[in-house]
């Protein structure tokens, strides 16, 4: 091993320690002091490795390797039957832990030696972070004829060489299951400490250029003001700029000062599209996902109506009925990511965009500009077509105008209003939730009848014709200021028994022993799990709880926030990475709503 | 680089050598050096190598002197593809220049396609040195089947060396299979046992390699010992030969 790499047995070491800590700062402390002793080369690798990907999501690499791919470069590293393997799977339910036994129940490498060793090349070197890096990395490119055989075999040197506890997360990782609940933001705040870089500089660069390896790479070679060399590019996604709720036009143009740009927000699929020197149209989701894949004939429809050679656009998807035009429900959508047969898919269920933002234009990063200059461009470039429209939107100053635009869009099909704030400051803010804009939504004003995205932290396990499935979960909402979970409900109904077996089966592959460090909790469920899946959750009132850690001591000393009669919507968040869940300030930004309503009630009877 | 030119007399014989290679590894080098064309590589998982030597004699045309070894990086799924351009007859000419593999196809017409190279960091390997303790001398074609009988029941095969002949079986709860190489029998051309010697290995490798090298040359040379790798030879007609080199799954 070089001095320029880390030795992978010292990179699972501390994966292990996470796995075990149930403290937050214990598991940055671990990555921290993992990120100082990494030489800075392959400091990349490392954070790749941990956050379970080979490079950042937007960029769409994957290793194309199954559990049976897995099972069988197992089978042929050790010798023991592909049989065998699956049998212990099925009874463990972890690949990880499964390739961890069947490599410690056989003697020191016995099947799978390498034929160096025997032909007097020595072999049998150490495994390194780079090594196993490189070596995942020719499994993802491995492709065309033979593909899945040299995917097996690479693999198989890997577990070859590999120690027990190493193999364990090396399968883990080949088959997406690496469930160490490490976030972006964890990691920034490691990054933060490693190299003494302020935190905001680093979620600057972040919401710029979402991939932390590059971003850890370059702090730890050249410093922190190697972070000034990174700008808004074509084909990277930037952090969409998110926006706050109120529930009364009054309060929102007074929170705007007065007048405010008021658009439709449609139910579909939030987009960015970038259009790069070279031509090439990518779309990425809210969750920084690459999804041109779904939806080639938009890519096609946006570069047509655009008149510029390079772009960031951003709008929203919507799923049309051909023969009246009208919008359709936005769960149409997931049927582009589902069918393999796109050309089938796009013929039946055609699509429309909505634009309403511009942040970059040959040459001309536009995300510090008011909104009006990066509006007033848009229209400078856009010539609408009939797939390509401008979003629907009004310059307004008074509360029954707002009011009246807000049941246009809702009778038009929408989900209620975006007001933005048109003032000198009124940048686009990337990453942020900020009041510059605020949602205004459907039935919102009505107690609590709109929705909540919270995240699955843990399960009660179900009795009688529930036995087997989980009966009840524990959902939590995300704070962004301490990165961390906060529980807020136990939902049991919703369920459907396809939702159930369902939600057994995707919770599953999260399941951890102890509560995750990134998870506040009063209550102690039967199952906990690593915060990732996100549900629709409808709730007839927000209410004081002791139980509850949601907002602590907000309201009252040691009193957190409750939602009152939880239901599950049927709507799984699949769309929304948990950071992007329901927060606890917006939790209490109802609560407090909420009460006024009532007290405005009891006040004018 | 200077132009370096080789010219080799039968195309097809030649795509054969590389589709046997092909079956262990995707991307290799060949190395051009004074005494011929040489490739020595891994299979990704290291669990076998491959050897190939054409000594310059069994080339029509070759470069008189060598100042330096030459490197050749190809992609076997893209040198394959071109080479299933080859009629009956064709003679096969390379040229390495700048970077690219220039091959022609040489027939009634002359074909020149070219590849790109590619640059594959060198590994050394060291030339096997095992000491076997059988060496058998069996038709290619029946080893080939045998294998292939076996990889209907089973992952692993067993090769046994006894006294009477050599022994290859397979077992699994999807029955057995047993095929026996007979000393001094039909398919057995030379036996010679210091020992007799018992191994297993897995038939991914074996079935891949020889199910395309069986075409190369109508003998094989399996050497192997116990617990020891097993080498297999193909020697080619015009000169030189290609040998799989297989670790042994050790129980």
């Amino acid at each position: 091993m070089s001095s320029n790499d880390i030795k992978f047995l010292d990179v699972v070491k501390v994966l292990e320690s996470i796995e075990a800590t149930t403290q937050r700062t214990t598991m940055a402390k671990l990555l921290s002091s993992l990120l100082k002793k990494t030489p800075p080369n392959v400091i990349d690798k490392v954070i790749y490795f941990i956050l379970g990907q080979l490079r950042p999501d937007w960029e769409g690499v994957e290793l194309g390797v199954a559990e049976k791919l897995t099972f069988k470069a197992i089978s042929n590293a050790t010798g023991t039957s592909t049989k065998q393997i699956e049998d212990l799977y099925k009874r463990l339910g972890d690949v990880g832990e499964t390739a961890r036994r069947i490599m410690s129940s056989k003697p020191q490498r016995s099947g799978g030696k390498s034929i160096l060793e025997f032909l007097g090349g020595g072999g049998g070197e150490e495994l390194t972070m780079g090594k196993v890096y490189d070596t995942l990395m020719s499994i993802a490119k491995a492709s065309g004829e033979g593909a899945q055989d040299t995917k097996v075999k690479l693999l198989t040197y890997l577990f070859s060489q590999a120690r027990p506890e190493e193999a364990k997360y090396i399968a883990r990782f080949v088959i997406g299951r690496l469930r160490l609940g490490v976030a972006d933001m964890t990691i920034l705040d490691a990054l933060s400490d490693a190299y003494k870089v302020p935190r905001d500089a680093l979620e600057r660069a972040y919401h710029i250029y979402p991939d932390l390896g590059y971003i850890a790479k370059l702090v730890a070679q050249e410093g922190q003001n190697a972070l000034s060399k990174i700008h808004v590019t074509p084909g990277v996604p930037i952090q969409p700029m998110l926006a706050e709720r109120l529930s009364t036009a009054a309060e929102i143009l007074a929170k705007l000062g007065g007048t405010a740009m008021v658009e439709y927000k449609y139910d579909g699929e939030r987009a960015q599209i970038h259009k790069t020197r070279d031509g090439e149209v990518k779309i990425f989701s809210r969750r920084l996902e690459n999804i041109t894949h779904a939806y080639p004939d938009v890519a096609e429809y946006v570069k047509e109506a655009i008149d510029a050679k390079e772009f960031i656009v951003e709008g929203e998807i919507i799923a049309i009925d051909p023969d009246t035009g009208e919008f359709r429900p936005f769960q149409e959508l997931m049927h582009r990511k589902r069918k393999h047969d796109i050309k089938e898919a796009m013929k039946e269920y055609p699509v429309n965009i909505f634009l309403f933002d511009l942040m970059y234009v040959d040459g001309q990063d536009l995300t510090n500009l008011p909104l009006i200059d990066r509006k007033r461009k848009l229209l400078e470039i856009l010539k609408p077509s009939d797939y390509v429209h401008l979003a629907t939107w009004r310059i307004i100053n008074d509360a029954e105008e707002l009011d009246k635009f807000f049941h246009e869009a809702i009778s038009d099909g929408c989900e209620g209003v975006m007001c933005k704030s048109i003032k000198a400051d009124s940048i686009y803010e990337m990453g942020a939730r900020g009041w510059l804009w605020i949602k205004y939504k459907r039935d919102y004003r009505s107690e609590l009848t709109d929705t909540l995205d919270l995240v699955v932290v843990g399960a009660f396990w179900g009795r009688g014709k529930r036995a087997g499935t989980y009966g009840a979960l524990l959902i939590a909402a995300y704070d962004p200021k301490t990165d961390q979970f906060y529980t807020v409900s136990k939902v049991g109904s919703g369920f459907t028994d396809e939702d159930l077996v369902k939600l057994r089966q995707v919770l599953d592959q999260y399941r951890i022993p102890h509560r995750h460090p990134r998870v506040v909790s009063k209550m102690e469920p039967d199952v906990w799990f690593v915060p990732a899946v996100v549900l629709e959750i409808i709730g007839a009132e927000i209410t004081l709880s002791p139980l509850h850690t949601c907002c602590m001591g907000a309201v009252r000393p040691d009193v957190g926030l409750a939602i009152r009669f939880p239901r599950f919507t049927g709507r799984y968040r699949t769309d929304k990475s948990p950071e992007q869940a329901t927060t606890v300030d917006e939790i209490l930004e109802m609560y407090k709503e909420q009460k006024k309503v009532k007290i405005e009630e009891g006040a004018n009877p | 680089m200077s132009e370096v030119k080789v010219t080799y007399p039968d195309a097809k014989e030649f795509s054969e050598i590389i589709n046997a290679i092909s079956a262990l590894i995707e991307e290799a080098s060949f190395t051009l050096a004074s005494d011929g064309l040489k490739l020595r590589a891994l299979d990704p998982s290291r669990t076998a190598m491959v050897d190939l030597l054409i000594p310059r004699e069994a080339f029509e045309e070759f470069p008189e002197s060598l100042s330096e070894e030459v490197r050749i990086g190809v992609n076997f799924d893209d040198f394959k593809k071109l080479l299933r351009r080859i009629k009956k007859g064709d003679k096969i000419g390379m040229e390495v220049s700048e970077g690219k593999l220039r091959v022609r196809l040489i027939g009634k017409a002359s074909r020149t396609m070219t590849l790109p190279l590619i640059d594959i960091g060198a590994e050394e390997l060291p030339t096997p040195k095992v000491v076997y303790t059988v060496l058998a001398k069996v038709s290619s074609d029946s080893l080939n089947e045998a294998l292939k009988d076996a990889d209907v029941i089973a992952d692993a095969v067993k090769f046994d060396a006894k006294d009477d002949g050599l022994y290859i079986s397979a077992s699994s709860d999807k029955g057995d299979v047993e095929v026996k190489f007979e000393k001094e029998g039909e398919v057995m051309f030379e036996y010679d046992l210091k020992e007799p010697a018992t191994a297993k290995y897995s038939l991914d490798y074996l079935v891949d390699t020889v199910s395309k090298a069986y075409r190369i040359s109508d003998i094989v040379t399996v050497e192997f010992a116990t617990q020891k790798p097993i080498a297999l030879t193909f020697e080619i007609p015009m000169g030189g030969k290609l040998t799989y080199y297989i670790a042994p799954m050790i129980e």
